[in-house]
């Protein structure tokens, strides 16, 4: 996507946002939302009133020491201010307590969008880095869009009142003085654009130092690194790579600081020059008499709040919704992404599956990973798909499954192309065990029963699972058999990898299907559970459309027909036994195993 | 490093927030603090100010006073005001002077520390939770802390200069002023700990939640999450979750609000009582117009001040507290040592053998035994293979040899003197490990294989082991040759494939002058032919060098001088291939199993 169109996107977006946001957030909680405006406008005005209160004491009391007015007038003026006082104080509690109420409660209805949009997305949108880093970002962003929404209504419920009102009054006051609200709204937004500019410009340079330097302390320090570091001896080695670049890193930062302070000061000379014209026309005012000592130090005073309050609204709350807006995008982003359409169609009872001209590439990827695929596994056959890493084994079966769809060609259940199918319908009756398995953080019958949530667990389907797949709930690793929870985050136990191993297995063999795949799930299991849980498989799958992806070739031949890939491409499709005898790659990959379980001695000579 | 900053077995305090910066960088912290006073007492001088700007203006309407009079006072104003805007930019260059300072000496000083720390403190989840949390951002922390404490300096400065104004002009509501804000001190600081407390309740739902929402987000789960479609049922019990943290949090938030704005109310109230009873001098003269006004303002601005600066201070102070729990239990964490030094020189060690007598060994806070009753002589210059069933002890046997743990029962003998003698410079010297989970240093090529050997860089010996793993063809595609960078973190970096990682790992072993060298199953999550290439090239290394090779693919074992079969923490069968086969036991049946797939 080329720079402008995105920004033009952008701009179109954050208006749309407004508009996408308030209807969220009224919806959520409408009474509530309804009284927060109307008291937000109460407590806008009501600070300024605080200051007409305050001067209005001030006046009688000036008069009262002059002798003009009774004690008891003044104190009628100090209980107005003090009305004025606690009003504003109440108001100030509900203002603040109730978004914080309101956005709590938002934010869950949204995430709960959240999940359910993601869940609607085509699977392969996670392989595109650009649509990944939005569905990352979307969580963070849908609160910013909260605060975002939140901030506009308040800049028309609190804010402008209080401006408003204030400048109604300094305008009562003496016409020019109006003008304050001018003088330092002017020199407080101006700072505020400069700053971002530059502080941007900061975060770009820095931001791959910091990177290079946190990474020198992950080599010291973290999990990842360090017995190999330390053993190695190379903490000097470290030590001052990451002394030299936090040198670099400082440097930037302190140039770049420094230049923005400096260009802050420069503004908030701008701003005590605003200030002092201010003051030199309220003292102006006050020695020709044209307004009162009360309303010298009642307007006075009430300066460093209308200051304080501008900067808070220009400086902490747009700013840091201009720092959000990029996630704020990514929500968007995301809520507009296109989701993987299909209609609702029942599968029939027998099909055999049919990859005509398949190619496939990943986003972004000039490779096709799959390449002019064309075979059929015929139903109830046992299928086994061989090859090296990265010769495409996975993406062929994301592809017969449908969580991936072709870029060309298609693939077909029976009659029915794939990627007509919603989701529902195509997974109906598709089983699996990935090669990146889940370790759910949950009690051991939700881990293997999260496969299948169209019924509720039953003790009698778990057992038969658990026995197919070696899996012993009477293990002393389960103290509380099925309703042990298996995270010792959420105060159960660990499990170790072979055991979590044998779960995902239960969890494939327990949800319904009549197409099973085992995407090498055996790599940190020792070789005599490896030999069982293949033959178990084989056993299972006896009247079911099974495929079996393994680098270990030992293992295949239990199926009906194997499939060699190489470079994204099958090369090879046949029985073991004849491709046993052809001169290619299922031979030669068959070879560099077996050769250490031949009879006999094996030379281990350079 | 300072060694009087980072001291172990001492409880850390508030206190320290203060003493930290200070004993980094006396000056900046000095004047930190010192300007936090002046800045916290202008409001009390401005009172003053603004007093006699007032009061000479009244008395030159009076005709009592000369025009130019106003201008001292006038000016005063004008100094309040360029001290409070023009202040920022002097504090914001001290600091960051400061924070440079502290990342400069504390952060190293916390690197090193961590650096240190025993191995077992890194594998136990609870203190690695400690250590991350500790350790992420310390700086920040402490800084925090050290502005927490000024804020609450401020607050002091602030009403104890106010209070001595009045003092001067009506001193009994200075004291009704310390009656009562004294308890309302109290109770804040009182409230910031129960929400910290009501916070750590809510917690516990909030964390349940952030795991469901992480499985139904995140792209690990991508593939069983489209498959299984267990959205809509995890997504209702997410809710749940989050509803009830929202609950508490809700009540929480709710008491905090009353409290603070409870107090505001109260504070109302004994400000309007004050400035009720300051009506009184106001009227017979004792204080002037303008006084009266000051005081009423800046009484006035204390309410908004004391409700949410206060409150807020009280529970980022509570917030701090914890910090330094957690950072005193840090400091008391053990360390290994000679932990950071370099590998001893080779010249001055030899190697004859190992011998296990009688090891048992469980992981601290475990109670398995992951190894019972070992028993094993490791001769030199012989080629061993470990092999057994997951979870059996093997790679545990690693951990004990390299020095990362020395809390089992039983004798470890090297050269016929015990393991725990040796020096972690020693250890370092003789071992060389090939992990399962290697290190991919995303430094330059020729760097990550010359890390084998920290004390000597010998480009004749960084040729051959480039050579015997054939990584010429890798090197001849990367941009810069050997000292093109690798990985992501540079710019321009390269990354390398899988397999051609492991081959720079195994270089790196190569490179290293070590007596053995211990190759940890390396081959889980490779295909058959770079599996059968790291065999073979694994053969190639060892020569003239003892070699231990921990696998469960018994075809290489094969090739070992000595097969060791390890189970249930025992040496069960040892001997040859041959040997082990005629004994018919467990490594035979093993075998049988794994052979049975290729006939």
């Amino acid at each position: 996507m080329s720079n402008g169109k995105n920004k033009e996107k952008k701009k179109y977006n954050v208006f749309q946002l407004f508009f996408k946001m308030v209807p969220s957030v009224f919806g959520a909680a409408p009474l509530v939302s309804t009284v927060a405006v109307i008291l937000s406008i109460a407590h806008g005005v009501f600070w300024g009133v605080e200051t007409f209160a305050q001067q209005k004491f001030f006046d009688a009391a000036t008069a009262f020491t002059a002798g003009k007015i009774a004690m008891n007038r003044v104190i009628m003026f100090l209980c107005l201010l003090a009305l004025a006082n606690i009003t504003c104080q109440i108001l100030n509690g509900i203002a603040n307590y109730i978004p914080t109420v309101v956005a709590e409660k938002v934010s869950g209805r949204l995430s709960i969008g959240i999940h359910q949009k993601i869940a609607r997305l085509a699977p392969i949108d996670f392989e595109d880095t650009g649509k990944l880093d939005d569905i990352n970002k979307a969580e963070n962003g849908k609160n910013s869009a909260y605060w975002f929404a939140f901030l506009i209504i308040s800049i028309f419920t609190f804010y402008v009142p209080y401006f408003a009102f204030m400048g109604w009054y300094l305008f009562r006051l003496k016409p020019i003085l109006a003008l304050t609200i001018l003088l330092v709204f002017l020199p407080t937004a101006a700072t505020q654009l400069i700053r971002t500019k530059v502080f941007t410009k900061l975060e770009d340079k820095s931001a791959p130092v910091r990177r290079e330097y946190e990474y020198y302390e992950n080599c010291m320090v973290s999990r990842e690194y360090f017995k190999e570091t330390r053993l190695l001896g190379g903490f000097t080695y470290f030590k001052n790579l990451f002394t030299d670049t936090l040198v670099l890193l400082q440097n930037l930062k302190f140039k770049a600081t420094m230049k923005t302070n400096l260009i802050e000061l420069g503004m908030r000379i701008v701003t005590v020059g605003g200030y002092f014209c201010i003051l030199y026309m309220l003292f102006d005012a006050l020695m020709k008499q044209e307004i009162t000592v009360g309303a010298f130090a009642a307007v006075f005073n009430s300066l460093g709040m209308l200051y304080g309050v501008m900067e808070e609204v220009i400086c902490r709350h747009i700013g840091e919704i201009a720092k959000n807006l990029g996630t704020i995008q990514n929500y968007l982003n995301l809520l507009e992404m296109p989701e993987r359409k299909g209609t609702d169609r029942e599968l029939p009872e027998n099909f055999d599956i049919t990859l005509d001209h398949v190619s496939f590439s990943y986003p972004g990827a000039e490779k096709e990973a799959v390449k002019d695929a064309t075979f059929t596994i015929n139903n109830g056959e046992t299928l086994a798909v061989v090859g090296e890493n990265g010769s495409g084994k996975s993406t062929i079966i994301r592809l017969i499954t449908g969580l991936y769809s072709p870029s060309q060609g298609s693939v077909t259940y029976g009659e029915i192309d794939t990627s007509t199918l919603s989701m529902k319908s195509l997974f109906s009756k598709t089983s699996a065990v990935f090669q990146k398995y889940q370790r759910y953080q949950m009690k051991l019958a939700d881990n293997i029963g999260i496969s299948d949530v169209t019924f509720p667990v039953k003790e009698e389907n778990l057992d038969d699972v658990c026995t197919k797949s070696g899996l012993d709930k009477n293990a002393s690793s389960f103290s509380e058999g099925y309703d042990t929870m298996l995270s010792r985050e959420f105060d159960g136990v660990d499990l170790s990898g072979g055991q979590w191993q044998r779960i995902a297995i239960a969890r494939g063999f327990y949800r319904s299907h009549d197409l099973i795949i085992l995407d090498e799930p055996t790599a940190a299991i020792d070789p005599y559970e490896e030999t069982r849980i293949y033959n178990e498989f084989a056993e299972i799958a006896k009247n079911k459309t099974a495929i079996i992806v393994t680098h270990r070739l030992g293992s295949v031949k239990l199926a009906d027909r194997i499939i060699v890939m190489k470079d994204g491409a099958v090369a090879q499709i046949g029985t073991h036994e004849e491709l046993l005898h052809t001169d290619g790659e299922y031979a030669r990959l068959y070879k560099a195993q077996e050769q250490w379980y031949r009879e006999g001695d094996i030379c281990f000579e350079p | 490093m300072k060694t009087n900053i980072l001291e172990k077995g001492r409880t850390y305090n508030l206190f320290d927030f203060i003493k930290i910066p200070f004993q980094i960088s006396p000056g900046f912290t000095l004047v930190k603090v010192i300007n936090q006073i002046i800045s916290a007492s202008i409001p009390s001088i401005q009172v003053l100010v603004t007093a006699s700007f007032i009061d000479t203006a009244l008395a030159i309407f009076h005709g009592s006073q000369e025009y130019n009079s106003i201008f001292l006072p006038l000016t005063g104003m004008m100094l309040i005001i360029l001290y409070n805007y023009l202040n920022w930019s002097f504090v914001s260059y001290i600091n960051l002077k400061l924070e440079m300072k502290m990342t400069e000496i504390f952060r190293t000083g916390i690197v090193e520390k961590r650096s240190r720390l025993e191995y077992r403190h890194i594998e136990d989840n609870d203190s690695w939770d400690l250590i991350t949390r500790t350790c992420t951002d310390p700086v920040g922390k402490i800084n925090g802390g050290f502005e927490n404490i000024l804020g609450a300096i401020g607050i002091v400065v602030r009403v104890v200069s106010l209070l001595a104004i009045l003092i001067t002009q009506v001193w009994w509501a200075a004291l009704v002023i310390i009656g009562i804000s004294v308890p309302l001190f109290l109770l804040a600081i009182k409230g910031g700990k129960a929400t910290y407390q009501a916070n750590k309740e809510a917690e516990k739902h909030t964390r349940r939640a952030k795991y469901l929402h992480n499985v139904l987000t995140e792209r690990d789960n991508i593939e069983e999450r489209a498959l299984f479609g267990y959205t809509e049922n995890l997504n209702g019990e997410w809710f749940d979750k989050y509803e009830e943290a929202r609950k508490i949090n809700l009540k929480v938030t709710l008491k905090y609000f009353i409290r603070i704005k409870g107090s505001s109310l109260i504070m109302v109230v004994i400000s309007v009582f004050i400035i009720g009873v300051l009506l009184f001098p106001l009227s017979n003269g004792a204080i002037t117009a303008g006084m009266f006004m000051g005081l009423v303002t800046a009484t006035l601005s204390l309410i908004q001040m004391m409700s949410w600066n206060l409150s807020w201070i009280t529970s980022e102070l509570a917030k701090s507290r914890e910090y330094l729990k957690d950072f005193t239990a840090f400091m008391e964490l053990s360390e290994q040592e000679g932990a950071l030094d370099l590998p001893e020189e080779m010249e001055r060690l030899s190697f004859e053998s190992i011998e296990f007598c009688n090891v048992s060994f469980r992981y601290p806070g475990t109670d398995r035994d992951i190894l019972k009753n070992f028993n094993l002589k490791i001769e030199k210059n012989l080629h061993y293979a470990f092999v057994g069933i997951n979870g059996a002890g093997k790679t545990t046997i690693t951990k004990l040899l390299t020095g990362m743990y020395d809390n089992f029962e039983g004798e470890i003998k090297i050269n016929n003197r015990s393991i725990r003698e040796y020096k972690q410079a020693e250890l370092k010297a003789l071992f060389s490990v090939v992990y399962q989970d290697f290190a991919k240093y995303y430094i330059s090529f020729k760097e990550n294989i010359l890390l084998g050997d920290v004390n000597h860089t010998d480009e004749d010996k960084l040729g051959d082991a480039v050579s015997l793993l054939e990584l010429e063809e890798t090197i001849a595609k990367l941009p810069h040759g050997m000292d093109t960078y690798l990985g992501k973190i540079k710019e321009g970096g390269m990354d390398l494939s899988g397999g051609e990682w492991q081959r720079v790992a195994i270089a790196r072993a190569l490179y290293h002058p070590a007596k053995i060298r211990i190759l940890d199953e390396p081959t889980a999550a490779l295909d058959p032919v770079a599996e059968s290439n790291i065999y073979e090239m694994f053969g190639k290394i060892s020569q003239g060098k003892s070699t231990i090779f921990i696998t469960h693919r018994l075809g290489a074992a094969k090739l070992a001088d000595k097969i060791v079969v390890i189970h249930d923490g025992a040496v069960a069968e040892q001997g040859n291939h041959d040997e082990l086969m005629t004994l018919g036991g467990i490594y035979a049946e093993m075998f049988e199993s794994q052979r049975s797939w290729y006939q």
